[in-house]
């Protein structure tokens, strides 16, 4: 042991230089950029509906990170995300859109650019998050699960209850496309890169690509920072988390926004692929509690708390249905099998791949990754294995 | 930002003359049925190692709770010099140089050693969701500084070496080490350690001593200790608050203390005879 | 099911909307019994409570939780039973049927999950505010206001009405 007087000279250190890169943090990033690389190729290469599939994979993606956050990183479960998109969405349509009569209904729109309508409804979306709090801070649990279950029936209610903002169950309202900088992300005006015409899915893409990336980035390097430990040590540990200097209340609180906000950028981006916005007119639709499962499934197949994890989740909960949609006729799944429509299918499919996740292997595909990381790593090192070897399959490892 | 000026608050909580005194003053606590704590008072002197000792269940980590602010009193108040410390939310007290350890660890099992620490340096860290997404260069800097702040305080209790292990591998004695290393990177002026050798063999609990006075000879700070191992106790202690059933019987110097005759009876009729030593 | 309405004083109650009280009433009583003085619902409520001790007492968690699911789901079974004759739904057994499950959860919550009386007392509740919304505001805003009022006990009251707290010791 040195002595202690190390600990007070020490200190006065200057600041440590910055840690260099290693080689296998090289590889790593280097394997990111060259998936980046065949994401932003994708266009060139498949057609018009396998793009938008990979968008609504994306929207999946966006809102399963924001979960990811809240249940696995500071271990609040919440069943209310499906709400958050409904007010991300609806914020965009209002702050984008026009006041107008629509049919029999009277639309209110504040008709601002998209791209502070886009920011508008993110924060407006976190807000929504944040008022959430003085209930998210007393119950744990499934108390608190079910109580955030409220919201999606408040949601429901609501969005039929206020056509003037939503356009009403019957119709819905359209949305303003997005746009940037006088570039609109639609059918609009002739555009072609290399010969590939640029249309409204390929435009949409990188937006959404974009969107994505941003999201990921975002929420990695959160995780990595001063708020993810705040958020683990209230998850694992309440009160030695308070005891630390974590304000808990507000890291709940922070937490339930964060992840508002993913659901809301979520939100606004189901509105953008479907060109509509409208709320449900059965308590299972666009907005209701199914899509909070299929949210919180993601979360669970990928591994609570992983952001890589929640991105594969999506893949395998929303890419699963439009892949079987889109090959329906190769794999004779036309109208034979009326009963069973690929969203029925892909139902079961994530159905049986929670359970899966839920009997071996509680850490989800995060896990699993983690494990096949660790395992060539160790076959490339020449020195030996840590005598100690982390256990396998911590769920909600920090370190995504 | 440099090293320098990111301890800079936490220098000045280290020198001894701003260590103030932790005054418990008529503490009571009930539970539905239980009265945990009875009019306890007791004073932590600066710079001092101050043992609170009783039987299973006397009421020591609830006497720790309350200071903390981790349960609210149901009477009397604790004061850190002039401060009132009852009644603030808990997360304000490290903030005011309270750190504390827990009798049964409470570290995130899946997080590696250096994450835990990390933690402690929370009241001493800024930077929300947004800073830390971007990883904004003052936030990458604080965050080197305050790591390698932690990486030493984790070399001072002799752990450096598992710095990047998570947790749940860790042998229960050093688990035990890095809770106390994580109520180190708070800064404290006042360290509140839960029974710190528990669970600890002999050498352990040797190490464990040498560390505790070293905190108090070299950063002048206070101790508050509970603690079973009377030899430990004894040997480091400069100061002895006995609690039997919630109350407090004894309270001096550990070698009057120990001869007190309540004291005795409390820990014969206890039944913990070996306790006594 | 005879489809002859019974009058009950001012009240008009259909066959099976009878039955199903009787039955209701009948299986809730038993489970009081059940829980309080059979083996099975003390082990229950044992491993509910701490699920460690239980088992140093000897009781086999598997086993429990085992017959705690096949219970569950056998109540379940019965309720949709009724469910689905039309004096209930009006249209049988449908793709959402399963959305009434979800008014299972407020009734459990607002008393409180560890106790059975608070399930009882919960499901009065929703009922009640159920039924009157939907008469004095509106059918839509029913369903919210079950929840809404379910908001508010777990506001004023985290474990619901009847549940303990836990207090977590460190
Ligand atoms: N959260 C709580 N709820 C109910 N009783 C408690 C709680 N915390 C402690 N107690 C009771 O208070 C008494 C003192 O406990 P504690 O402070 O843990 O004792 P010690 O640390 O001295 O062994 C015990 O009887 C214990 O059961
Ligand atoms: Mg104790």
């Amino acid at each position: 042991m040195s002595d202690v007087s190390d600990v007070s000279t020490a200190v006065r250190a200057t600041t440590p230089p910055a840690p260099r890169p290693r080689a296998g943090t090289l590889v790593r990033v280097g394997g990111w950029l060259v998936l980046l690389l065949v994401l932003s190729g994708l266009p060139f290469v498949v057609g018009p509906g396998l793009l938008s599939a990979g968008q609504y994979v994306m929207i999946g993606a966006v809102g399963a990170i924001g979960l990811t956050l809240v249940i696995g990183q500071a271990g609040q479960l919440s069943l209310a995300h499906a709400f958050f998109l409904l007010v991300g969405g609806t914020s965009y349509a209002v702050l984008a859109g026009e006041t107008e009569q629509a049919g029999s209904e009277y639309i209110v729109g504040l008709g601002l650019p998209p791209l502070l309508a886009l920011v508008g409804a993110v924060v407006i979306s976190a807000l929504a998050g944040f008022a959430f709090a003085p209930v998210a801070g007393r119950l744990t649990g499934i108390y608190l699960g079910v109580a955030s279950l409220a919201l999606v029936f408040l949601g429901f209610y609501l969005g039929q209850a206020l056509p003037m903002l939503t356009g009403g169950a019957a119709s819905g309202r359209n949305p303003e496309p997005f746009s940037l900088f006088g570039f609109a992300f639609s059918n609009e005006g002739y555009l072609a890169v290399l010969g590939v015409p640029f249309r409204a899915p390929e435009r949409l893409w990188y937006l959404f690509l974009a969107f994505t990336v941003i999201a990921f980035l975002l929420a990695r390097g959160a995780v990595r920072s001063r708020v993810g430990r705040a958020w683990r040590a209230v998850r694992d540990h309440e009160a030695a988390a308070a005891v630390m200097g974590v304000d808990v209340l507000r890291a709940k609180a922070g937490a339930f926004a964060v992840s508002a906000a993913y659901a809301g950028l979520s939100g606004v981006m189901v509105t953008l692929w479907l060109g509509l916005l409208k709320p449900d007119e059965s308590e299972f639709g666009t907005y209701g509690l199914n899509t909070s499962i299929a949210f919180l499934a993601m979360a669970i197949i990928g591994g609570l708390g992983s952001i890589p994890g929640a991105v594969v989740g999506a893949l395998i909960v929303y890419g699963t249905p439009q892949v079987l949609t889109l090959f329906a006729d190769e794999l004779g799944l036309g109208d034979t099998l009326a009963g069973f429509s690929p969203t029925v299918i892909s139902l079961y499919v994530y159905g049986i791949a929670v359970i899966a996740v839920v009997l071996f292997e509680p850490g989800g595909l995060a896990a699993i990754g983690r494990r096949i990381a660790g395992l060539s790593a160790r076959r490339t090192r020449s020195d030996p294995a840590p005598a100690t070897t982390p256990r396998p399959a911590p769920p909600g490892e920090d370190r995504s | 930002m440099t090293a320098d000026t990111a301890r800079a608050g936490a220098d000045a909580r280290t020198d001894r003359a701003d260590v103030p005194e932790l005054r418990v003053e008529g503490v009571g606590l009930r539970f539905a049925g239980i009265t945990a704590l009875d009019d306890v008072s007791f004073t932590v002197r600066p710079g001092t190692v101050h043992a609170l000792i009783g039987p299973n269940g006397a009421g020591k980590s609830s006497c720790f709770n309350v200071i903390c602010g981790v349960y609210h009193p149901t009477a009397g108040r604790v004061r850190l010099g002039d401060t009132v410390l009852t009644g603030m939310r808990p997360h304000r007290l490290a903030r005011l140089g309270v750190g504390r350890s827990f009798q049964n660890i409470a570290l995130s099992q899946h997080s590696t050693v250096l994450d835990n620490v990390m933690l402690g340096r929370h009241s001493l860290t800024r930077g929300g969701f947004l800073s830390g997404g971007l990883r904004l260069p003052w936030v990458a800097r604080q965050e080197r500084v305050h790591a390698r702040r932690a990486a030493e305080i984790c070399e001072f209790l002799g752990i450096a070496d598992r710095l990047d292990t998570p947790v749940a591998a860790l042998p229960y004695g050093v688990a035990k080490l890095v809770d106390v290393a994580r109520a180190l990177a708070v800064e404290p002026r006042v360290l509140l350690l839960d029974e710190p050798a528990a669970g600890l063999n002999a050498v352990e609990t040797a190490v464990m001593a040498s560390t505790i006075r070293a905190l108090r000879d070299a950063l002048g700070i206070s101790v508050l200790l509970v603690e079973h191992d009377m030899g430990l106790v004894m040997g480091i202690a400069d100061r002895v608050s006995v609690l039997d059933f919630g109350r407090l019987i004894a309270d001096g110097e550990p070698a009057v203390v120990q001869r007190d005759p309540e004291v005795v009876r409390a820990y014969l009729g206890a039944g913990d005879s070996e306790e006594q030593q | 099911m005879g489809r002859r309405p019974i009058q009950l004083g001012a009240v008009t109650l259909f066959s099976t909307q009878l039955v199903a009280l009787v039955v209701g009433l009948v299986l809730i009583t038993a489970f009081f019994v059940a829980f309080r003085f059979t083996d099975w619902g003390i082990a229950m409520r044992a491993q509910a409570e701490n699920r460690e001790a239980a088992a140093l007492m000897g009781i086999r968690s598997s086993r429990v939780t085992a017959t705690a699911w096949l219970v569950a789901g056998a109540l379940a079974a019965v309720a949709v039973m009724f469910i689905v004759t039309q004096d209930f739904s009006g249209t049988g057994l449908s793709r959402s049927t399963h959305a009434i499950a979800f008014a299972a959860f407020p009734a459990a919550i607002i008393g409180g999950l560890d106790s059975t009386a608070g399930a009882v007392v919960g499901g009065v509740i929703v009922g009640l505010t159920q039924a009157l919304t939907e008469v004095y505001v509106s059918i839509p805003f029913a369903k919210v206001a079950v929840f809404l009022v379910m908001l508010v006990v777990l506001v004023v009251r985290p474990a619901g009405l009847f549940g303990t707290r836990e207090l977590s010791r460190v």
